[in-house]
């Protein structure tokens, strides 16, 4: 199944498998009427306020999720998102999650299922990204600058000498987990293994675009330059031809193994809790 | 052709404010001379850089943080607010809730951030998407002197990102107040900052920049 599904899964076939093997099915089938039953329940005015706020602002290119669409996808997002913030109080409604939601709307074109998969994502495969103290996200950060520091050490040199800190970088890549960052296609083949095999894949596909310019960052002098470098490095046929980026991600990075990266978050968390 | 006695500024400049006030619409305005109605919202941050020629002898580079509006986002904020030497603060006339949002933006920043000589960094306020004709507080230009005053900013703009108004004035303003809070470290040493409850008086902006 690994290998069928790093191949990359057939987008008529993306929904179905993505909701198996996230456990996203059995949840649903299990708490039957639950999400319509959030959708009815009272709401929390200044979640509802925080989430229209960002309802045109969300894939505003896309036709589908303006408000005059039929089907409107923007009130199925608004749905969802306004039933994950009152499902998960602890995380409520964080930007970020209305264009991981629009995604998984526009792949299961439905709004029960769209809820379960965030679900799965916010609640289980990804560490604590939304929350708002945003310590996992924080801790990944500084996971991945670890990671670099051992795999591509002369550009975590250059980062550390011109004072850029990662999260300046790749903040959106890990909220966002890549939309708007790589083209949509890309994306797609990287949720299906962020469904099948976790959070350590998004870790792969940094490193690759990491090391695979690493040449490329190394040209830069200054701070801003560096920032210039991280969008640049998103772009290109290196992304676009996705079937040979992702056995990139596979090979390039070496072995990247669950327990380097349990460890490496333990001490990170560490670190970034005593900071403060 | 390089003046021999050119001066070149390099000032970080930092735009805050609730969500959904304009903060990405006004940098792109600034820096692009263009308006789309269909930003994205922002996530973390994002720079653009602006180049001024301030006079004859100074060049002015800037370099604008858009920094996301969303609470938790605020608390990577501390690494963002890093060195930066004035800000804008923003909210939308439309929406009184980030207007009340402003002290909390305030406060939040001079807690984070000082300049060399203990001051607070320069800041100025933008009351953005003026062309929405929905004012909810611009009764009178009088309150919103006395709001700046009170509240420590150097000056306030009605602004909009949509039809081009004052924003290029409302950096001028910034960047005065910066150059001139560089060139005064003596002020550092003057007795009155260690009464700050006392500054009314004294931490005048010009007037120039406050809407008559």
């Amino acid at each position: 199944v690994k290998r069928y599904i790093r191949k990359g899964i057939p987008n008529e076939h993306r929904a179905v498998i993505w909701m198996i093997v996230s456990g996203a099915q059995t949840n649903m089938e299990q708490n039957s009427g639950y999400y319509h039953r959030l959708l009815e329940g009272e709401k929390n005015d200044k979640l509802v306020e925080a989430i229209k706020t960002d309802m045109n602002r969300t894939f505003p290119d896309n036709v589908k999720f303006r408000k005059t669409a039929d089907p409107c996808l923007q009130h199925m997002l608004y749905n969802v998102l306004v039933a994950y913030g009152h499902h998960n109080k602890e995380v409520g409604y964080c930007q970020g999650m209305n264009f991981i939601a629009g995604y998984l709307i526009l792949i299961t074109k439905s709004e029960e299922e769209s809820f379960w998969l965030l679900d799965a994502l916010i609640g289980r495969i990804l560490p604590d990204y939304y929350s708002p103290a945003m310590l996992g996200l924080k801790t990944d950060q500084e996971v991945l600058g670890e990671l670099v520091k051992m795999k591509v050490p002369a550009v975590a040199e250059l980062m550390e000498r011109h004072g850029v800190m990662w999260t300046l970088v790749v903040s959106r890549w890990f909220i966002c987990l890549f939309i708007d960052i790589l083209p949509v296609e890309t994306v797609l083949r990287i949720w299906d293994c962020l469904f099948y095999e976790g959070s350590k894949i998004i870790f792969r596909v940094a490193l690759t675009l990491i090391k695979q310019h690493q040449a490329f960052i190394l040209e830069a002098t200054n701070f801003p330059d560096i920032c210039d470098k991280f969008k640049q490095i998103t772009k290109g046929t290196l992304v676009t031809e996705c079937h040979s980026f992702m056995q990139k991600i596979f090979r390039d990075p070496g072995s990247l193994s669950m327990a380097t990266i349990n460890k490496l978050r333990e001490t990170c968390r560490d670190k970034v809790l005593s900071q403060g | 052709m390089q003046k021999h006695n050119q001066k070149e500024h390099l000032y970080k400049l930092l735009v805050i404010g609730d969500l959904g006030v304009g903060k990405t619409s006004i940098i792109k305005r600034y820096v692009h001379q263009n308006f789309s109605p269909h930003y994205r919202a922002t996530i973390g941050v994002d720079f653009a850089l602006k180049v001024l020629s301030w006079d004859a002898e100074t060049v002015v580079r800037l370099q604008l943080w858009d920094i996301a509006g969303q609470e938790r986002f605020g608390n990577m904020t501390r690494v963002y607010y890093r060195e930066a030497m004035g800000a804008f603060i923003v909210f939308d006339v439309t929406r009184p809730a980030t207007f009340e949002a402003v002290t909390k933006w305030k406060e939040d920043l001079d807690s984070k951030l000082v300049l060399p000589n203990g001051k607070p960094v320069p800041t100025v306020l933008l009351a953005n998407k003026c062309d929405q004709g929905i004012d909810v507080l611009m009764n009178n230009g009088i309150k919103m002197d006395q709001f700046c005053k009170e509240n420590g900013f150097v000056g306030w703009f009605e602004t909009s990102a949509k039809e081009d108004i004052n924003i290029n004035e409302a950096s001028r303003c910034l960047v005065k107040h910066i150059i001139a809070s560089e060139s005064d470290p003596v002020q550092s040493i003057e007795p009155d900052i260690i009464k700050p409850h006392l500054n009314s008086s004294k931490a005048v902006s010009c007037s120039a920049c406050f809407k008559s």
